[in-house]
């Protein structure tokens, strides 16, 4: 009991995901500051970002359904954080299980359904249309993510995060064998975290914040929160999916190997946003169908023919 | 082919971003050094201010106000939290005895606990002249 509450609080849940989802967001924020030559925030800017907003009055417009504006980033927030306790932190998984990479795949897109729904009650042109583009962005990448993902499930024989991890020991790490998976992984991810250059339904310049354009206060620091623990969850489970490593005998090497290599990843995503300007939404759509879909059969297909 | 080069030259140049000194200074913490030319704070030089009034009268503001008692007796108060920082009173002034400095005003809650009397004509020398 007491050591079940232990892995839900601390460790790897609650409060271990909201230090990672802030320390995430402030060298998310950092980094692309330095790309653009800007000096960037100090360190504990998230957090007080976060305690200035759980602060602030929280209004919403008149007709909006309060309740269920204040359930969705609740129910999003418990379904990262449970996400989060089937996902191996350096090597660590307390309640891991055969299928337990469905669950979590099925978790993680919890919060972009309650996105859409948080467009819709919240009643506001923006929102209304930024709660549309995340559903129509929704079904461009989820297909192709999904596919490249049961690469490496195939290719080790296990559906559970940690054994997929724990077969890269004899196989080595997949990264190696699907790169083309790994590519599309991180684009579907960046696609899933509604991160530049695949921002469609929060696009500033467009819809000001999408969705959440009428939420503030308590309610926006929680939909701040998911949209952080869940960019640390996704990077989290690429780094088990694709860059495990079971022969490193020390535990102090498993961990460090795991922060290099999501800080590597953190790395690609900040790039990823710097680089590239934000695609329209029926040019997501036609990169969705027409090259991603494809490439990850494609790759899925060499996985089975390498298992075979 | 050109469009990957473009990216190349992109990778680059986010790279080079990185490991060059940033553009922007980490204001409270750092030196701000503000550029010459820059419409910050309101000096005035009162050798030459005569109160004539120009500049309270030009001010789309409403920045300035000039309490005259008599030729020799007034204040000329600024508002900074009604100023635009437009430079017109600069423009405006036919002796150049006001100016905008390349100081910071500090951003303020109280806007009547910001009120910077400008120029105020001593008693002695109002009674001298």
């Amino acid at each position: 009991m007491v050591e079940a509450l232990a892995y839900m609080i601390l460790f790897p849940g609650l409060i271990f995901q909201v230090a990672c989802g802030l320390a995430f967001e402030w060298l998310d924020r950092k980094l692309l500051a330095r790309f653009q030559r800007r000096v960037g925030p100090p360190w504990y800017q998230p957090l007080a970002d976060l305690v200035k907003l759980l602060g602030k009055e929280d209004l919403l417009p008149k007709g909006a359904d309060d309740r269920l504006a204040a359930l969705l980033p609740i129910l999003s927030l418990s379904a990262v954080l449970t996400a989060g306790l089937y996902i191996p932190v350096a090597g660590f998984s307390p309640y891991s299980f055969e299928g337990d990479l469905i669950v979590v795949l099925f978790l993680m897109s919890v919060p972009t359904l309650a996105y859409y729904l948080a467009g819709i009650i919240s009643i506001g042109i923006y929102s209304v249309l930024g709660g549309g583009r995340s559903l129509l962005q929704f079904f461009s990448y989820e297909v192709p993510f999904l596919i490249v993902l049961s690469g490496p499930a195939v290719m080790s024989g296990s559906w559970s995060v940690q054994g997929i991890m724990q077969s890269q020991g004899a196989w080595g790490p997949f990264i190696l064998f699907q790169p083309l998976g790994f590519a599309l992984a991180v684009v579907g991810l960046i696609g899933k975290l509604k991160r530049s250059p695949l921002d469609i339904p929060k696009a500033k310049s467009e819809v000001v914040a999408g969705s959440l354009t009428e939420f503030s206060g308590a309610k926006l620091a929680f939909w701040r929160l998911v949209m952080n623990i869940q960019a640390v969850l996704g990077i989290f489970l690429l780094v088990n999916l694709y860059m495990g490593w079971t022969k490193r005998s020390h535990p102090l090497a498993a961990i460090g190997a795991f922060t290099l290599e999501t800080l590597a990843l953190v790395a690609v995503l900040s790039a990823a946003s710097a680089l590239f300007s934000r695609l329209r939404i029926d040019q997501l759509a036609g990169l969705g169908w027409k090259l991603l879909v494809p490439l990850s059969l494609v790759q899925l297909a060499v996985v089975i023919i390498m298992r075979v | 082919m050109n469009d990957f080069k473009k990216r190349f030259s992109m990778v680059n140049a986010i790279l080079e971003a990185l490991l060059s000194r940033s553009e922007t200074v980490a204001y409270p913490f750092g030196d701000l050094h503000l550029p010459e030319g820059f419409r910050g704070a309101l000096v005035i030089d009162p050798e030459k201010c005569t109160g004539c009034g120009v500049c309270v009268r030009d001010c789309p503001a409403g920045g300035l106000v000039l309490d005259k008692k008599s030729r020799d007796e007034f204040r000329l108060i600024h508002y900074p939290a009604r100023c635009a920082y437009c430079g017109q009173c600069e423009v405006s002034c036919r002796r150049a005895a006001i100016s905008h400095s390349n100081q910071l005003v500090s951003p303020t809650a109280d806007p009547a606990g910001s009120v910077v009397v400008l120029h105020e004509s001593q008693e002695d020398e109002a009674i001298d002249g």
